[in-house]
This record gives C-alpha cells, structure tokens and sequence, in this order.
C-alpha cells in the first residue's frame, strides 16, 4: 500500500511537471509557426514589388534596344542610298566620256553593249543585297521577337512559382506545427524555382548562335553578289576590248 | 662661327613651319574636296575603259562601307542580357 501510493506520487508529479512543459512546447512551436507565417504575409508584396521594379528595367531596356535598332537600320539605308546615288552620277560621267570617245560605229555600239552589261550587273548586285538585307533584318526582328517571348514565359513561371510557394507555405505554417521544416522547404523551393529561371535564361540567350548564322547567311549572300557584279563587269570589258579590237587579245 | 649658327638657326625655323604646312597640303590631296573621311574619293572619268572598271570596282568598296557593323546588331540584341539575369534576385531566400 506504500508502495503504491509513493509510485503514484511519482506519477502525479510527472504528469504535473510535463504538462506544463508540453504545453510551452505547443505554444513555443505555434509561436514560431507564426512568425514564419507573418514572415511570409510581410515578404510577399516586398518580392512582387522587386519582380515589378526589375520588370519596368527589362521593358525600358527592351525598348531601347528596338529603337537602336531602327535607328541604326535607317541610318544603313540613308547612308546606302546616298552612295548609290553619287556612284550612278560618277558611272554616268564614265558613260559619257565612253560615248564622247567613241569615234566608229563599232566602237558606238561596244560602249552602248558595255553600258547596258554594267547597268543590268548594278540593277541585279543591288537587287541582291538588298535581298539580303532584307531577309537578314526580318529574320533578325523574328528572332528578337521569339527572344522576347520567352523571356516573358520564363518570367511568368518565376513569378507563379513563387506565388504558389509562398501561398502552400503560409497555409501549412498555420496548419502545421513544425516551422523549421516548413521553413526549409521553403527556402529548397525558391532556389529551386530561381534555378530554373537561370536554366530558361540560358536557354534562352543559345540564341546568339541563331544571330551568328543569320550574320554568315548575309554576309554570304553580299559576297556572292559582289562576286557576281564583278564576273559580269570582267565580261562587260572583254566583250568590249574584243568589240573594238578583235585581233587584241583582252 | 656665328654665320653658320645663324643658317643652321634659320634652317631649324623653316623646318618648324614646313612641317604643319607639308602635313596639311597632305591631307588635303589624301581627302580631295568633299569627300569625308573613310569615304573613297570618286574616280575621274577618262574614257578609258578600264578605269571606267575601276570605278566600278571602287564602288562595290564604298557600297560594302555602308553595309559593315552588322555585329553590332547582336551586340545591341542581346544588350538587356543583365537585366533580364537579374530578374530572378527579386528573391532572397534567406529572408524567410
């Protein structure tokens, strides 16, 4: 009988000293369930205002860039047809002192044959150029588009993944009651969510080699019209030389 | 002694003003009248048919001028790079 009644002192004592420390515990996590919870409410606008901030730079950049761009091809184009210009006034002079020059009939009709070539040789080098350009700058103006486009997507994702993260958390620190592992998985999710950000950027920026062939495929298409003008001026010439002097080897 | 400092003297002076006029009359001819630089000067028309293909030659030069810096184009493309990297900083997972 003694015996029970001391072990059941034991007992009563235990329980009396633990439910109160049982019960600090709860509050003690709860308290720092909390914290993280209002952490969260606290931090959410702050991030959607940095999304918001970052976002206004990449448009006023975006918008730059498009505007250089215009820019520099209007500029191209003045600049080009300026020069286009004084060269037909500077080929027509040559012309003019072929035909001022020619004293034969043979060799009236070997400048007007020259003049011809050459005039058919300028119209199809520019025609091909500006071909050339042409394409170079559409497919130029595609490729940003797209550029932009996924820049856009990779940018929505981040922003709702975030919005998920942040919302599924919040409901479980009021659920649950331990805040340290909430708050790590938390934190798992954010760099998670930001690595893949990082991933699409760099996926997105592969389009530098897009540029590259876009570059070689102009600069390509110029070369062989130049190549072109100067074999059908090389002839232009011969038939010329050979017109006025048959017996002369060009 | 003094006769042949006074020439070497005079000789020094004439030297110090030929060369700004040399290198001036020098840029004068390397630039022709009314070409801006880096622009190729027009050829005179001689009729003589193989300076008329010279001109012709010299003109593709100059048109293929206005046609260069098309690098600068990716350069300028892919320029707001940084901005759009720094998108994803909007995050600071340490604040939590």
């Amino acid at each position: 009988m003694k015996m029970n009644s001391k072990k059941l002192s034991i007992l009563a004592f235990l329980v009396l000293t633990l439910i109160p420390i049982l019960i600090f515990a709860k509050n003690a996590t709860t308290t720092a369930g909390n914290v993280l919870c209002n952490k969260i409410v606290e931090i959410f606008p702050k991030i959607t205002e940095r999304f918001t901030t970052r976002e206004a730079k990449i448009i006023e950049k975006k918008t730059e860039i498009s505007q250089k761009i215009q820019e520099r091809w209007t500029e191209q184009d003045f600049k080009l047809a300026e020069k286009r210009t004084k060269w037909d006034e500077n080929r027509n002079e040559h012309f003019a002192k072929l035909q001022e020059k020619a004293q034969t009939d043979v060799q009236k009709q070997a400048v007007l044959t020259f003049i011809q070539a050459v005039n058919e040789a300028v119209v199809a080098r520019r025609l091909a150029i500006d071909t050339a350009i042409t394409n170079f700058r559409q497919a130029m103006e595609q490729t940003r588009i797209s550029r932009q486009t996924a820049i856009g997507a990779a940018k929505n994702t981040l922003r709702n993944s975030v919005s998920t993260i942040l919302d599924k958390e919040k409901n479980e620190c009021v659920s649950d009651t331990n805040a340290v592992a909430i708050r790590q998985n938390l934190k798992n999710e954010l760099v998670a969510a930001k690595e893949k950000y990082q991933s699409d950027y760099q996926e997105i920026e592969k389009i530098s080699t897009t540029i590259d062939q876009l570059i070689t495929i102009r600069k390509a298409a110029i070369e062989k019209a130049i190549q072109d003008f100067k074999v059908a001026v090389e002839k232009a010439r011969n038939d010329f030389k050979i017109a006025v002097n048959p017996t002369a080897t060009p | 002694m003094t006769g042949k400092n006074t020439i070497a003297i005079i000789i020094v002076i004439l030297v110090i003003m030929l060369v700004p006029v040399i290198y001036f009359l020098n840029k004068q001819i390397i630039l022709t009248p009314g070409v801006k630089e880096g622009e190729i000067a027009l050829p005179q028309a001689t009729g003589n048919i193989d300076d008329a293909v010279d001109a012709l030659l010299k003109e593709i030069d100059d048109e293929q001028s206005a046609l260069n810096g098309v690098e600068d184009e990716k350069s300028l493309i892919i320029s707001d790079s940084q901005e759009i990297s720094d998108f994803s900083q909007s995050i600071n997972e340490n604040e939590f």
